[in-house]
């Protein structure tokens, strides 16, 4: 492979990232009809009412949605070999941390989808089970989220104590945007407990904070990704590049480095 | 506030001629802002529901316990102090005093934790949990998020202590002014939660 | 003592009295439940206020971030008060 096609696979990969965020809100949000999410407290006939009514948006939305959730993969396979390059040695940890969370993320935000796809095949069964599969689908994303939020902090710790280049992948505040993104969503676990109110699986803190946070990070991280590979492209990787320069180029985290080393 | 933020500029011992300084590094504050935003939006959830409800929380809230919520705050209060004289410390070149501010005010944590431990034993033995109602599933939840927050700054100050023992004067104290931004934070948000949970009669 | 130290020593001074009066004076069934609900806000607002620029350092910061905190107080401050008295 000649390094113009290796280049155009890394820039696919990077795009993928931001491609998979907007077919997840058209396809899993709108036309899955999660955009408001079901309310965990109706009654069980009320879910069956949501798949008979909007029966065909929502078998499209899911079904192209478990398609397209899979571009998280390629997006994932970079930012390993990225971390790779700054994590250099036989035991890159954060990568490989960052990759399987990657991974497993997918899985779990599809499993979740799988379970509403069934629920969709045959909406004339009984509305508890209905029910049942609905929730179990929501269950899984908000009880499984700590897959994402350890690929998320990988990266960002990776990034973070990166001290070879002259500018680092993402800047600080986005290494620290995306330790919290990861954070928001430990009250999703709650919605395990609570039907009602903000905690609950449609509710603020359950919803409208972590998954906006992560999809946004998605779309954060993939622009810094993008500058970082042009500029790779340009100016190298600047391992040649002597540290002094680094200090004048970004001095608060220069100042971070010292005091962590 | 306007008026708090800028009377300290007036008094700031480090006069107005010195360019302003962030502490740590910005990535901290992002950190800090967007943990603040969120809880911000509990605070508005809690009135909300409190105000569908005030009879059932002004009931319920009777059932906590004032004088742990208030020496709670107080002990919060006076690591915050510790950790800004440790740092203090550390930049006039006092560097043997840090550790023992860091130390005191991971002791100050460690205490909070302990009382909240205590506490949350008394209330399940009034058979009170997370489920019993509203206003109790805000209190464990808000608390309980709170006491995370207080957990993770535990270790991050107790770090600081150990690590502050071999600094020399002159040293980068970056990394303690993100760790203290981060503990100043939890500090201020048992200051909004405290008053919301146990006082707002 | 250090005129810095001295100040912090003086502010935590003043938060530790502000904390005792709201917990065992304001919130007390002896007074008022709205006005001493509200002094409590107003008490909490101001204890936040000086945690942000006395020990988290705002005053000394640049202004944007300070404006950040400055914003924060008054819309948590302004929906807490704004929905309790409704």
């Amino acid at each position: 492979m000649d390094e113009q096609t290796k280049i155009f696979y890394q820039k696919l990969s990077i795009f993928m990232g931001p491609i998979f965020v907007t077919t997840f809100v058209i396809f899993w949000g709108w036309l899955g009809n999660n955009l408001p999410p079901p309310h965990p407290d109706w009654p069980a006939q009320a879910f069956t009412d949501r798949y008979v009514n909007n029966l065909a948006e929502i078998r499209v939305g899911f079904l192209v949605a478990l398609v397209t959730i899979c571009l998280y993969l390629p997006w994932t396979a970079y930012v390993t070999t990225r971390m790779k390059r700054i994590e250099t040695g036989p035991y890159p940890v954060l990568a490989y941390t960052q990759l399987l969370g990657g991974c497993l993320t997918v899985i779990v935000v599809s499993i979740s989808m799988w379970c509403w796809v069934v629920a969709a095949q045959r909406p004339e069964r009984m509305p508890e089970i209905t029910q049942m599969l609905t929730d179990a689908g929501w269950l899984m994303n908000d009880t499984l989220y700590m897959c994402t939020t350890m690929q998320m902090w990988a990266m960002a710790l990776c990034i973070l104590h990166d001290k070879k280049a002259k500018v680092p992948v993402m800047p600080n505040w986005a290494c620290y945007l995306t330790i919290f993104c990861g954070a928001t969503f430990f009250p999703a676990s709650l919605t395990a407990i609570l039907r009602d109110g903000p905690f609950a699986y449609d509710g603020l803190l359950g919803y409208w904070v972590p998954y906006p946070a992560w999809l946004i990070w998605m779309y954060i991280a993939s622009y810094f990704l993008l500058g970082d590979l042009k500029r790779r492209v340009e100016v190298g990787e600047g391992e040649e590049a002597p540290l002094p320069v680094a200090s004048t180029l970004r001095p608060a985290a220069a100042v971070a480095k010292q005091t962590i080393s | 506030m306007t008026v708090n933020t800028e009377a300290g500029l007036s008094t700031s011992p480090a006069g107005s001629k010195r360019e302003r300084h962030l502490p740590g590094v910005e990535g901290v504050w992002v950190f800090v802002y967007a943990d603040m935003a969120v809880f911000a939006l509990m605070f508005g959830c809690f009135m909300w529901d409190r105000h569908q409800a005030p009879e059932l929380f002004e009931s319920s809230r009777q059932a906590l316990s004032l004088n742990f919520g208030g020496v709670n705050t107080l002990i919060l209060l006076t690591s915050s102090m510790l950790v800004v004289l440790g740092v203090d410390a550390l930049k006039a070149g006092r560097t043997h005093l840090a550790p023992g501010f860091f130390g005191s005010a991971a002791a100050c944590g460690v205490a909070f934790i302990v009382s909240k431990i205590l506490e949350y034993g008394y209330k399940f033995d009034a058979g009170i949990g997370l489920t019993s109602n509203a206003f109790f599933q805000y209190y464990f939840i808000m608390t309980g998020l709170h006491l995370g927050h207080v957990a993770v700054g535990t270790i991050i100050i107790a770090v600081l202590a150990a690590k502050s023992r071999s600094e020399r004067p002159g040293c980068s104290v970056a990394l303690y002014e993100g760790g203290a931004t981060y503990w100043h934070m939890v500090d201020l948000l048992w200051v909004c939660i405290f008053p919301l949970l146990y006082l707002v009669r | 003592m250090e005129s810095a130290v001295k100040s912090v020593i003086a502010v935590w001074l003043l938060l530790m009295l502000s904390t005792a009066a709201s917990t065992w004076w304001f919130a007390q069934p002896t007074f008022s439940p709205v006005l001493g609900t509200l002094a409590v806000m107003v008490i909490a607002a101001v204890k936040v206020g000086l945690v942000m620029s006395h020990f988290m350092e705002l005053r000394g910061a640049p202004r944007p971030w300070q404006m950040a905190g400055v914003i924060w107080v008054i819309a948590a401050a302004g929906t807490v008060m704004g929905i309790y008295l409704m």
